[in-house]
């Protein structure tokens, strides 16, 4: 603590009473300094001792008058018995004492009870500073604060209760036990018994310990937190606002999700693309098995070949050559399309010639395979990619073959209807399972029903696109163990 | 002295005759199934001394064909086995080890160690 200030106002050079004030209180904490002429800084003096000598206020009756108001002011009269003590006191001065007095005891006690007095006063001052500070301190943190007595009573609310709720603004905050606080802050908030969020808080406040986290119906969200406090003399709880941290991680768990969704479609992806070209390997690898197996035959047994032989053999060959080049030329239209370098280039064409032209290779490659078409109702020409057409009928002439049940058999209708032509393809092969049919057309997709059945994946999303392509439409239906029907529409020019 | 059998098993038609026109070639008789089930049923009605099978075919795979061959019947639990492959990987024949087959052929095949490979496995038998 500061020394207290004893100030001595006295016009004389040599200060008598400031020499007897000294004879006093010298040794004390106390500084003592004396002043004859009125100067700015004796106008400032506060909350200090002023003894102020009679010679002093005849000459400054003005500023002493203002000095009384804010010290304890003693008047020293020196002049004698006639002094007025009641005009005087009624001036504002706390103590009235005749200059002849400063040296008896009487005058001693009444200074030292005086200094005592301003010493504890000047105590509770700081006290009280020092308190406006940990609630100014306090009010402005980001969090708010509330102690309880081991009684669960508030002992301090900080000043966000008061911002965030009116009743803690009008009734006595201090005092409340923490039940009629929550009472208090439930309904303010509308928060009601059977709110989930209203049972948290209650748990939180009736038990005042731990943590817990309550979602407010206005969005924001606040984390709860008790603590004892030394020797259970009590329980501080703070409250945080942890709404832009909560948002924050909502956002990031998305990004996250995202993220690992997209790492997953990758991993998925590249699984898919690994499987395909194993299975593409597969698949060339059959023909050309054929062709290596027929190859060796010839070489080794030239000496003994006959002409049939010979002709069986070529013919073999050629038949798994144009079966490579169909599964080149599938593999390669797939990603020139994936590419959009396949263009649409219509021409006038005989369909049921290719039709049957298809028909009767599928034949040759499947000897079993039965096939029924009913082909009298369309026009000789139609005008439509021959190509792409090509791609079309054997892939799903093959699939038939490949999927086929037991003996393969497939029925091909074909109409013209409003310059549409209708081609149907129906099959008895194994079908498509319900919950997979919509994913059929999915580029590298293959049913879960085709394991062991070699096959890249891209037929049927071929077709798909192929169809497309030229404005046309496909639909299929299918029972898994009967067979399947594809419904096929393009778009004529009538021209 | 009496001709071997052999079983062979293959989806593929043209593969099939070519396999079997090769193997008859070779001296042995040469009896055809075009699937896994067919060809579980054929063991017991010719009773082969070897079994070329297909790796990968609709229905019943080579494997499943083997594994049920070795673990069903007790018969034919040794019963000399050699896997054709169109597989592109490698890894595959590891995983077919512990069935024990003769031999893991890749396709195309070449005929002569096809040739001795059926010979190798009839004479470990």
């Amino acid at each position: 603590m500061d020394k207290l200030d004893i100030v001595v106002l006295d016009t004389d050079e040599k200060s008598e009473l400031a020499q007897k004030l000294w004879l006093f209180v010298g040794g004390q904490n106390v500084e003592l300094r004396h002043r004859k002429e009125a100067k700015s800084e004796t106008v400032d003096i506060r909350n200090k001792i002023v003894c102020i000598n009679e010679n002093f206020y005849n000459k400054n009756k003005e500023l002493c008058n203002k000095i009384n108001v804010s010290n304890i002011s003693f008047y020293v009269s020196q002049s004698g018995e006639d002094f007025d003590r009641i005009g005087l006191l009624s001036e504002g001065f706390d103590y009235v004492v005749h200059g002849k007095d400063i040296e008896n005891e009487h005058f001693n006690k009444l200074l030292n009870l005086v200094i005592s007095e301003q010493k504890s006063l000047q105590k509770q001052q700081d006290k009280r500073e020092e308190r406006r500070y940990f609630r100014d301190a306090l009010s402005v943190s980001p969090d708010a604060l509330i102690i309880f007595d081991e009684n669960k009573k508030i002992i301090y609310a900080s000043e966000h209760y008061s911002r965030v709720y009116k009743s803690f603004n009008d009734a006595l905050v201090e005092g409340l036990h923490v039940e009629e606080a929550f009472a208090l802050m439930s309904q303010e908030q509308d928060v009601m018994p059977g709110d989930p969020q209203y049972q948290i808080a209650r748990d939180f406040w009736y038990n005042l310990d731990g943590t817990s986290e309550i979602a407010l119906k206005n969005g924001q969200t606040l984390r709860l937190t008790a603590r004892q406090l030394p020797d259970s003399r009590g329980t501080a709880v703070t409250t945080t606002n942890i709404t832009e941290y909560k948002e924050q991680q909502a956002v990031s768990e998305e990004q996250s999700k995202k993220l690992e969704k997209l790492l997953s479609a990758e991993q998925e992806a590249s699984a898919i693309q690994k499987q395909f070209i194993s299975m593409v390997s597969h698949e060339f690898k059959t023909p050309l098995t054929i062709i290596d197996g027929n190859a060796q035959i010839l070489s080794r047994r030239s000496d003994e070949l006959t002409g049939d032989i010979v002709e069986k053999r070529s013919k073999t060959i050629r038949s798994a050559v144009s079966r490579l080049i169909n599964l080149m030329d599938g593999v390669l239209s797939s990603s020139m399309i994936e590419t959009g370098n396949l263009k649409y280039e219509p021409e006038e064409f005989d369909l049921k010639a290719l039709i049957n032209e298809l028909c009767s290779e599928q034949m040759d490659l499947a000897p079993t395979l039965q096939i029924h078409t009913d082909l009298n109702n369309i026009p000789d020409e139609v005008s439509l990619d021959k190509k792409m057409m090509t791609l079309i009928i054997s892939n799903l002439l093959s699939n038939a073959v490949k999927f086929a049940h037991e003996e393969p058999s497939v029925e091909i209708n074909a109409e013209i209807k409003n310059s549409l032509l209708l081609l149907q393809f129906n099959d008895n092969g194994i079908g498509i399972p319900d919950d997979e049919q919509d994913k059929i057309y999915d580029r590298f997709y293959r049913a879960s029903n085709t394991a062991g059945i070699t096959g890249t994946g891209i037929g049927l999303n071929l077709v798909h696109q192929l169809v497309q392509i030229q404005g046309g439409s496909i639909k299929l239906v299918s029972v898994e163990g009967e067979g399947t029907t594809f419904y096929l529409t393009f778009p004529l020019n009538d021209e | 002295m009496t001709k071997k059998t052999i079983l062979l098993i293959e989806d593929e038609a043209d593969l099939c005759e070519l396999l079997q026109d090769e193997l008859s070639q070779a001296g042995y008789r040469v009896c055809i199934a075009r699937n896994g089930e067919q060809g579980l049923e054929q063991i017991h009605n010719i009773d082969p001394d070897l079994i070329l099978c297909d790796r990968a075919m609709p229905k019943m795979s080579g494997y499943d064909l083997l594994e049920r061959i070795r673990g069903v019947y007790p018969q034919y639990s040794d019963i000399p086995f050699i896997f054709l492959t169109a597989l592109a990987d490698a890894r595959d024949g590891d995983a077919v080890k512990h069935l024990k087959p003769s031999a893991y052929l890749g396709k195309p095949v070449d005929f002569d160690l096809l040739r001795e490979e059926v010979k190798q496995a009839l004479k470990n038998a």
